[in-house]
């Protein structure tokens, strides 16, 4: 508990991750407070009143079917976050365990692993990803996992390396000279050490996913209408390009903005918790 | 060097292998596979297609006969036909892969061209105000999504200055031109997709070029070089940039994925004909054996360039023994 | 001396900066080296050996910083501050007037160029040397720094070579455009034993026929008895004892310099522990008042611990030691 106060208070000094982190809390209560922040129902079409530009009674403009494009990206902030957050939460799961295993083990566990590490390195990840969205169909669901299942390789690269350093420590030998079991060691003993670069990478890996989801959500094949995500409202923006402009600049904004807050955390996270790399920083 | 080349090819065979069983696996969590269930949700699955699915994939063998089949057509790149208008794969993919070539072997070109210079101008001039700009600027850079980057570009490029064509390799009647005005309506057609493809790359390629040069910069060769008298130019230039771009090679080899799939979402917004608009294509129409091709033509495609950079790391690094 | 002087050190003074604290590396050094003269600097890591030497090359880098003092080259007969040279005019001096050789052979070379290439490179900058006789000036660079097999060598990349071959190929880089005085920073260090013995012979072999100057950075005094003639220990970044080198051998004045010389293995007292000086060299931000030795010194007395030491001098030797005023 000392030691999470530490870094807290080494984080809020850290200027890049004081404003990222500060960015991405202010998303997280837009999106939980979204039905407070908005008039219109972010499905509530009404053909009167499609592209609007920005005005006073809809503040972003309106889409071709008269939505309140405000409205549809403060949800669409829920849908955006919830699959960036899921998809990592996913991708680090499996990573994790790849990691712990594959360095904890070595030997034939770990050939198998790394080499299943390189096979789906070597597929062109948006291909891969694209194939599965075809195969299983689009949903917001199925983009989660997908997302999830194609981006766990650098993390489980990552946690193997620290595995590898951490498990012929002292205080791990002692754990295995007094019968603990292995999944005990490597929960109890190894991980909690390796965390560091776990963090930085997640909080990089959340940027990465929105990506991901946004542009599958842009080409039509993410989450599907009427669902509002930031990437399908910016479909609406390249169909009405030469007459909506605020159809393509806000949502792409409130992408860039959330991925710029996350790498902001990611790299003041990274100063905080991973010393030895932000040293060499220093030093360069 | 050969017997080097030899082994490292060698070396792809499993990783075949194991895309083989991907693939294979894929198409067994299909609508139309073995599970029924699914092939019942997704509404868009065909009764039609799926008995096609069937008869291309064999899914009425046994599971072992099934691989073995499906492996067999891998190793002579048979994909099988289109759902949509019934021609090769291999053929539709051939038609596309020129269109992709040219964009991906261009950026790569410029990536480098552009990235490394500012890498090492970047470290040369470390803490200057250049330097400061160049990191933030770097930093907005790998962040601003790439799809978005291209509409803000047709935005103000296409639709307001009217500068710049938005879509497509050549204009409608590029055909009825004289070939310099060819050349140049091909150029103009070709800026905003490459501007957009290398955008983020350059901002991650010279950021790590930069961190490069500063590391090399404190090796005890580079204060030998100095002590011999070098002038700071040849120093950072000869001496240290021969040795800050051998990771590069490696880099540009772990991007080539990156460029081809990331291909898929600018090559659809420019309406480039490349292999990545054939695989939206096809998405959006279901044509499940050409997005297997593609799929499977992305990883080979890869593989062959990760190849090229080894090999050519292996001609940079005079430590590394083959 | 000073007339006959070569190269002439007056009030060195070389900070390492961090935010608001000074870490002073090098801290009023001064001391002469004649032309063919040969002098040790000594001392353990950490008391500005090596700053001193980076400084007179002027490759000290951020953030450390030369704050003054004066470095008296004698170019073309006259005496010159190589403090005041414009960068372009001090490259002609560096690998061309004077050279140096590092600790480390192995990193010290540049790993993607071939050893041709890099020794070849000093001559093509300092005479201008290009093709044919550029090429046979390396294979006699070579050759003089006693390699056998030039041909092998020069078409060679460091990590092919040995230890000892790769600080052969340094001392050919180092002497190849006929440079006056030579630096050698602890240039024998990462070597093994024998291969020490060579690469020394070597060096005072050189010195002799080509009338070179050397500079000998070293720990080690027996390496120092081996190659020069007068010697200056150094502790934390001041000179604190300068002389001949039999009457400093035969005498020490300054209790450091009693204790470094017991320090030395030698044959007789093999089995002997050798009595190495207790205590660390003090911290270059933080160091302690008066005399910067008193912690460790065996003879401290009560004025050591409040002021520093001036010079005295002791049969024509200088020493900084209350013991001696």
């Amino acid at each position: 508990m000392k030691t999470l106060f530490k870094y807290l208070k080494l984080l809020s000094a850290n200027k890049p991750a004081f404003i990222g982190g500060a960015l991405v809390a202010a998303l997280a209560v837009v999106a939980l407070s979204a039905p407070l922040l908005t008039a219109y129902d972010p499905a509530g079409q009404s053909m009167a009143e499609k592209l609007q530009p920005p005005s006073r009674a809809h503040l972003l403009g309106t889409d071709e079917l008269g939505r309140d494009v405000f409205s549809r990206m403060v949800y669409g902030s829920r849908i955006s976050l919830s699959v960036g957050l899921a998809a990592v939460a996913i991708s680090t799961l499996i990573g994790i365990l790849v990691g712990a295993v594959s360095g904890y083990f070595g030997g034939w566990v770990d050939q198998v692993f790394m080499r299943l590490v390189d096979i789906v390195l070597s597929v062109p990840a948006l291909f891969f990803i694209l194939m599965l969205v075809v195969f299983l169909g689009p949903s917001i669901f199925n983009v989660m996992v997908i997302i999830g299942l194609t981006t766990w390789t650098d993390l489980a690269r990552l946690v193997r390396a620290e595995v590898l350093s951490l498990k012929n420590r002292e205080y791990v030998l002692a754990a295995r000279a007094s019968g603990a079991s292995h999944a005990r060691i490597i929960i109890r003993h190894i991980l909690p050490n390796a965390m560091a670069p776990v963090f930085v990478s997640v909080t990089f890996g959340v940027a990465g996913a929105i990506l991901i989801e946004s542009g599958l959500s842009f080409l039509g094949l993410g989450v599907q209408p009427p669902d509002p995500s930031w990437g399908n409202i910016l479909t609406s923006g390249k169909d009405y390009i030469e007459t909506a402009w605020w159809l393509t600049a806000f949502p792409g904004l409130a992408i860039f903005a959330t991925i710029i807050s996350y790498n902001l955390l990611g790299e003041g996270l990274r100063d905080v918790l991973d010393p030895r790399l932000s040293a060499s920083k220093e030093r360069a | 060097m050969a017997r080097y080349i030899v082994k490292r090819l060698l070396l792809s065979i499993p990783i075949l292998f194991g895309i083989s069983l991907i693939t294979f696996a894929v198409i067994h969590i299909t609508p139309g596979g073995p599970t029924v269930l699914q092939s019942q949700m997704n509404a868009k699955m065909s009764p039609d297609s799926i008995a096609k699915l069937k008869t291309l994939y064999d899914l009425d063998k046994p599971l072992p006969v099934q691989y073995m089949k499906w492996l067999s057509r891998l190793a002579r790149l048979d994909f099988g036909e289109s759902f949509n208008d019934n021609r090769p794969v291999t053929e539709k993919i051939l038609e596309r892969l020129p269109a992709t070539l040219q964009l991906n072997l261009l950026s790569l070109l410029l990536l480098f061209l552009i990235a490394v210079p500012l890498g090492v101008y970047s470290a040369a001039k470390q803490n200057s105000v250049f330097d400061r700009l160049f990191t933030s600027i770097t930093f907005i850079g790998f962040s601003v999504p790439s799809f978005w980057l291209a509409l803000l570009l047709m935005l103000f490029f296409g639709v307001w200055l009217q500068w710049l064509p938005i879509s497509g390799m050549a204009s409608v009647n590029s055909a009825s031109m004289p070939p310099v005005l060819q050349v140049y309506d091909r150029i103009q057609h070709l800026i905003l997709p490459l501007f957009v493809s290398i955008f983020g790359s350059i901002a991650g390629l010279s950021r790590y070029m930069r961190s490069g040069m500063l590391e090399v910069i404190r090796q005890d060769y580079i204060r030998t070089a100095r002590a011999k008298g070098l002038p700071e130019r040849e120093v950072l230039l000869n001496h240290a940039l021969r040795n800050a771009l051998l990771p590069v090679i490696t880099i540009i080899g772990l991007s080539i994925p990156g460029l081809i799939s990331g291909g898929f979402i600018f090559e659809t917004i420019f309406a480039w004909p490349g292999m990545g608009r054939l695989a939206y294509e096809s998405a959006m129409s279901f044509d499940y054996p050409v997005i297997m091709g593609v799929v499977i033509a992305g990883a080979l495609l890869t593989l062959l360039g990760n190849l090229f950079a080894d090999i050519a790391y292996a001609f940079a690094d005079p430590r590394i023994r083959y | 001396m000073t007339e006959t002087a070569l190269l002439s050190l007056k009030k060195l003074h070389t900070y390492f900066l961090a935010g608001k604290n000074e870490g002073r590396a090098v801290e009023g050094v001064s001391f002469d080296i004649g032309s063919s003269g040969s002098v040790g600097l000594v001392g353990e890591s950490g008391c500005g050996k090596s700053v001193t030497a980076l400084s007179i090359m002027r490759l000290i880098s951020s953030p450390g910083r030369i704050i003054s003092g004066e470095i008296l080259f004698e170019r073309g007969g006259k005496q010159v501050d190589l403090l005041s040279l414009s960068e372009k005019e001090m490259t002609k001096v560096r690998g061309g007037e004077i050279s140096m050789i590092f600790q480390e052979p192995f990193t010290a070379l540049n790993p993607v160029f071939r050893v041709e290439a890099q020794v070849g490179e000093a001559a093509r900058l300092h005479l201008g040397l290009e093709g044919k006789a550029l090429q046979a000036l390396v294979m006699k660079a070579l050759y003089d720094a006693g390699i056998k097999e030039a041909e092998r060598v020069a078409g060679s990349y460091p990590h092919e070579l040995s230890g000892g071959l790769r600080q052969r190929v340094m001392i050919a880089m180092a002497l190849i455009s006929g440079p006056k005085l030579l630096i050698a920073d602890e240039p024998t260090t990462a070597l093994d034993v024998t291969v020490q013995a060579q690469i020394l012979d070597l060096l005072a072999e050189i010195r002799v026929k080509r009338k070179l100057s050397v500079i000998m950075i070293s720990h080690d005094l027996a390496i120092i008895h081996r190659i020069c003639d007068s010697v200056n220990i150094m502790y934390s970044g001041r000179i604190v004892e300068s002389s001949g080198k039999e009457a400093l051998f035969k005498s020490p004045l300054h209790p450091y310099t009693a204790g470094l010389l017991k320090s030395i293995p030698s044959l007789s007292r093999i089995e002997k522990r050798l009595p190495a000086i207790p205590g660390n060299v003090p911290d270059l931000f933080d160091p302690p008042a008066g005399c910067r030795f008193h912690p460790r010194c065996p003879k401290a007395m009560d004025i050591c611990k409040k002021t520093e030491p001036g010079e005295s001098v002791v049969e024509g030797r200088m020493v900084k030691c209350w013991l001696y005023k």
